[in-house]
């Protein structure tokens, strides 16, 4: 039987390895090759790595620290961070990354996703997308790197374009939830996963172990784990831990 | 170069992640496209990831069609691995070419009707349940690989059905046939189950 996916999700500032909460006060945890050894003894099933300064500062993916990574983990990884056209794409898969994930660069240019999917497959290429909600409490997605953060953007839309236009999994991020161990977003990861085909890919809140239950039978084919897998306690102290592969097979439903 | 591995590199996918695992086994190995320098090779494997019809027509145009047929049929040992494995039967519903044609199968698309919750790509980890003998597998072992595809292979042969995964229903996983050897899921991203099936490979393949 298919096993639950319960995903790392590892945020980089550059070369450091940071928590965020709601999107701000990134705290520092370290190297992150270290924290790829320990996750590769820990045998995860899947790792996503996102540098999440990389559009802002207008860096492209850096090859070299990708593929230092890439070289410690015999799991399938998605790399995102400063992925804005084809060539940026091919950097990642060639640094030995299985998935590559573009974010913002999708928002001003829709095409390059279906770009993506037809030189790489769509298996390769993750769409990503930031939501929050906005003043009228309507969900919307974000632009991080852009003037204007938040888009008169619909996520449910946005992400039935996405899928439509080849992207092979969408990873949804609750902006609100992002770092504060309160629980997915589950009404959001419910309507976006009903209405595409592809696999969601849930991030944001993740506290406890209920948690990732409770997204999956909420829709999302997997689930992204932030904070409750890199650190420990209120203050954020770096700790590395993954659940043991039983617990995992334990969240089927 | 007795006891070399060689990587097809048709430009198909991810071959740092094999050339890494195998580095990783002591197993040295070359990456080439091209037929003098495979063939000095003691052992072959073909990965893949992306469509039929691309890879396929990737094979042709570097003239590895007639050299990995004469390689099947000197005996040569070759594993196909996700999308190189699915080149390796007759051909596909994804596209129109027509495949090397070793294996007696067709590729298949999973159909999101198959069963509830089916997303397609069937795509993380999974089980594989050996229904017959093979120098890659141990049925005593727990057997479990990462998966990303959305067709599978539907084989006319079930002696050629080494295991099966469960996904909506059950398909062919791996396979074997002589010396052909072909796997649906990455051994080379499934950590120590991926890399005891390419070491397996290896020892049967050069001795080692």
């Amino acid at each position: 039987m298919l096993r639950p996916r319960v995903i790392p999700v590892l945020t980089l500032q550059g070369d450091g390895m940071v928590k965020t909460t709601r999107f701000s006060h990134p705290r520092y945890l370290g190297d992150p090759v270290n924290a790829l050894r320990i996750f590769n003894t820990k045998e995860v099933d899947e790792l996503i790595i996102l540098d999440i300064e990389a559009t802002s500062q207008d860096r492209r993916p850096n090859s070299d620290l990708i593929r230092g990574l890439a070289e410690e983990c015999f799991m399938p990884i998605t790399y995102g961070g400063g992925v804005a056209s084809l060539s940026d794409a091919e950097l990642v898969l060639r640094a030995g990354c299985e998935k590559v994930s573009a974010n913002s660069a999708l928002l001003r240019d829709p095409a390059l996703v279906t770009k993506l999917a037809d030189t790489f497959g769509s298996q390769s290429v993750v769409a990503s997308m930031d939501v929050s909600r906005g003043r009228l409490g309507k969900y919307r997605v974000r632009d991080e790197s852009g003037p204007r953060r938040l888009q008169n953007r619909d996520p449910v839309d946005w992400g039935r374009e996405l899928a439509e236009r080849g992207a092979g999994e969408l990873l949804v991020t609750s902006v609100d939830r992002d770092g504060t161990a309160e629980g997915y977003d589950v009404e959001l990861t419910s309507i976006i996963s009903r209405e595409v085909s592809v696999p969601v890919i849930a991030c944001g809140g993740c506290g406890e172990r209920g948690d990732i239950r409770d997204v999956l039978v909420s829709g999302a084919a997997a689930a992204g784990v932030g904070r409750m897998f890199l650190t420990r306690g209120p203050h954020f102290a770096a700790l590395v831990s993954y659940l043991p592969p039983e617990e995992i097979d334990g969240l089927r439903f | 170069m007795g006891g070399v591995i060689g990587i097809v590199d048709a430009g198909l996918g991810n071959i740092g992640s094999i050339q890494n695992m195998l580095r990783r086994l002591d197993v040295p190995c070359i990456v080439a496209s091209d037929p003098i320098q495979l063939g000095k090779a003691a052992a072959l494997i073909l990965p893949g990831v992306g469509s039929f019809d691309k890879g396929m027509g990737a094979i042709r145009q570097l003239g590895l069609v007639e050299f990995l047929g004469a390689q099947r049929a000197a005996g040569t040992a070759i594993l196909g691995i996700c999308l190189g494995m699915q080149l390796m039967c007759r051909g596909s519903e994804e596209g129109d070419e027509e495949g090397l044609g070793w294996l007696d199968a067709a590729v298949i698309k999973f159909r999101p009707d198959d069963g509830q919750h089916l997303r397609v790509p069937h795509m993380g980890w999974n089980d594989v349940r050996c229904v017959r003998s093979s120098p890659l597998l141990d049925n005593s072992e727990m057997n479990r690989f990462y998966f990303v595809h959305s067709y599978h292979l539907s084989c006319q042969r079930s002696e050629d059905v080494v295991g099966l995964t469960a996904y909506g229903h059950e398909f062919a996983s791996v396979v074997q046939n002589g010396s052909i050897y072909g796997v649906q899921f990455h051994p080379e991203k499934s950590h120590r189950f991926g890399m005891r099936l390419l070491e397996r490979f290896v020892q049967l393949a050069v001795g080692r």
